[in-house]
């Protein structure tokens, strides 16, 4: 195949940037989660209806 | 259906997932893979570009949604300049903030890209080149100009403004390949014209529909840790008045109009 | 102590948050205002302007030593035959066309990799006029009127087809197929 090292390096940011950035949002959700009352978190029910 | 908190605790769901986060996810498990496949083993390589261009698959659909994202974040911004509404302000920034990380992809895939077909990595007299690097700083500015401490409102006033501005760009950005063809490299889309066929049109749509799926996955997660900040936020007002009137011994109509919106107990 | 109309301390609590500049907003939006006049600016007198080679031989006394960017499409790729090394110098001699107008080259340095028979190039150079580097070379179907274009790089203006049955480009360009 040829340009390996572009294409290997084109589809490493593509998919990697992304997800290291999924892996910091979901990190941070869950910080904040554990400081907001669940009440005001809108799609998570309570759990006792 | 909503998830439910106890569902959290036992760490069977994110904190900011729910069941359709978890059905993209489960379409973004499969499709990557997919799409890899297609990208490099069953498209076709190209007569002149060769396997360069297998970097289509990955560049074109990024640079479709920085589009979409800033323009979201323009329809957030008019919206929430608007109503006035908190969804609106979370949904612009949310959006924003994603279109920053998927322009920054198009300039470092396009310039990757670049070397092998064009022979240089970056042209700085470049029309198509140069607007795309100033739409991206124009909404990293739109960030740096959200992390400046302030009222909610007048913040999201600020950013609403500058969300609009920074939008005018994209129009120039995407036309900029016809409007100054002999100022550019970057070729012109190859869509509009039907230059794509067979598997390559396929692999392209496909990583377009991925990148979409991808898109809404992180918007709606971006949106409700936008959501989550914004009443922690809220509750740091309301703790803060709670404080002084246990200093002052008092009730004031603003500590009981944040009682009623059950930002403080 | 400040009071206010409650009876509540409104005296301002020192340092509850770092510092933050009150005119960083303004500096902010001054940025983004010098990004957008620097933006117009760029668009109405953007100097890198391709030169087609039409027009850059219409153009060739106006021209004179000035360096410029020329485009136009190889009317045949670079073979062996056409690469010489003089000095330390690797040159490669070619002809390029835009609109039946042929412009012959003089390269300094390696072509890349996707140079080939009517793919379109973007070449830095000047022109110049009298004998070539490689004295006695004659290029196969060029302009052969002793003026050249001395390139010292050569860009690859990809087109966006990418079909199997592609027309051929040189169709486009005029050249002779």
């Amino acid at each position: 195949m040829s340009h390996l090292g572009y294409l290997i390096a084109g589809w490493a940011f593509g998919i990697g940037v992304p997800g290291i950035y999924a892996i910091f949002v979901l990190r941070r959700g869950r910080k904040l989660s554990a400081e907001v009352p669940v009440e005001r978190q809108r799609w998570i029910s309570s759990g006792e209806e | 259906m909503k998830i439910k908190f106890k569902e959290v605790k036992e760490g069977r769901f994110n904190a900011t997932s729910s069941r359709s986060t978890r059905f993209l996810g489960f379409c973004l498990a499969l499709g990557i893979p997919t799409l890899i496949l297609f990208a490099f083993v069953f498209s076709p390589k190209d007569d002149t570009m060769e396997d360069a261009v297998r970097l289509l698959y990955i560049h074109v659909p990024v640079a479709i949604f920085s589009y979409v994202a800033f323009g979201i974040t323009a329809i957030g911004s008019i919206c929430y300049l608007w109503k006035q509404s908190r969804w609106w302000d979370t949904t612009a920034h949310a959006s924003a903030e994603i279109g920053v990380i998927f322009s920054a992809l198009t300039l470092i895939t396009g310039s990757i890209w670049g070397r092998p077909t064009w022979n240089t990595w970056w042209e700085w007299g470049d029309v198509r080149l140069v607007t795309t690097l100033v739409m991206f700083l124009m909404f990293v500015g739109y960030l740096a100009l959200r992390q400046v401490p302030a009222q909610p409102q007048i913040r999201a006033k600020r950013a609403a403004i500058v969300g609009i501005i920074g939008t005018i760009n994209i129009p120039i950005v995407n036309r900029s390949v016809e409007w100054w063809e002999n100022s550019t490299l970057h070729q012109q889309s190859s869509l509009t014209d039907g230059n794509l066929e067979d598997l390559t049109l396929f692999t392209w749509f496909l990583g377009t529909l991925i990148l979409g799926i991808a898109y809404l996955w992180l918007m709606i997660h971006r949106f409700r840790v936008g959501w989550l900040a914004s009443e922690h936020e809220a509750l740091g007002y309301g703790a803060a008045i709670e404080e002084r009137q246990a200093e002052a011994g008092i009730q004031t109509a603003i500590a009981s109009e944040y009682r009623e919106e059950g930002e403080i107990e | 102590m400040d009071k206010g109309e409650a009876g509540i301390d409104l005296t301002p609590r020192k340092n509850i948050r770092p510092s933050f500049p009150r005119w960083i907003p303004g500096l902010v939006l001054l940025a983004v205002a010098l990004t957008i006049v620097g933006l117009v600016w760029f668009l109405a007198t953007n100097s890198q302007s391709f030169l087609e080679a039409d027009q850059a031989v219409a153009e060739r006394e106006e021209l004179g030593q000035k360096r410029f960017q020329l485009l136009g499409s190889p009317i045949s790729s670079a073979g062996p035959d056409q690469t010489f090394i003089i000095g330390e110098n690797e040159y490669t001699l070619f002809t390029i066309a835009f609109d039946g107008v042929f412009v012959d080259v003089v390269s300094r340095g390696t072509p890349p990799d996707l140079f080939d028979q009517g793919v379109p190039v973007v070449l830095e150079g000047r022109w110049e006029n009298g004998p070539i580097p490689v004295t006695e070379y004659v290029f196969p179907n060029g302009a052969n009127d002793g003026w050249w274009f001395a390139a010292d790089r050569i860009l690859v203006k990809h087109d966006n087809d990418y079909r199997k049955d592609r027309i051929d480009d040189a169709e486009n360009r005029g050249q002779p197929e």
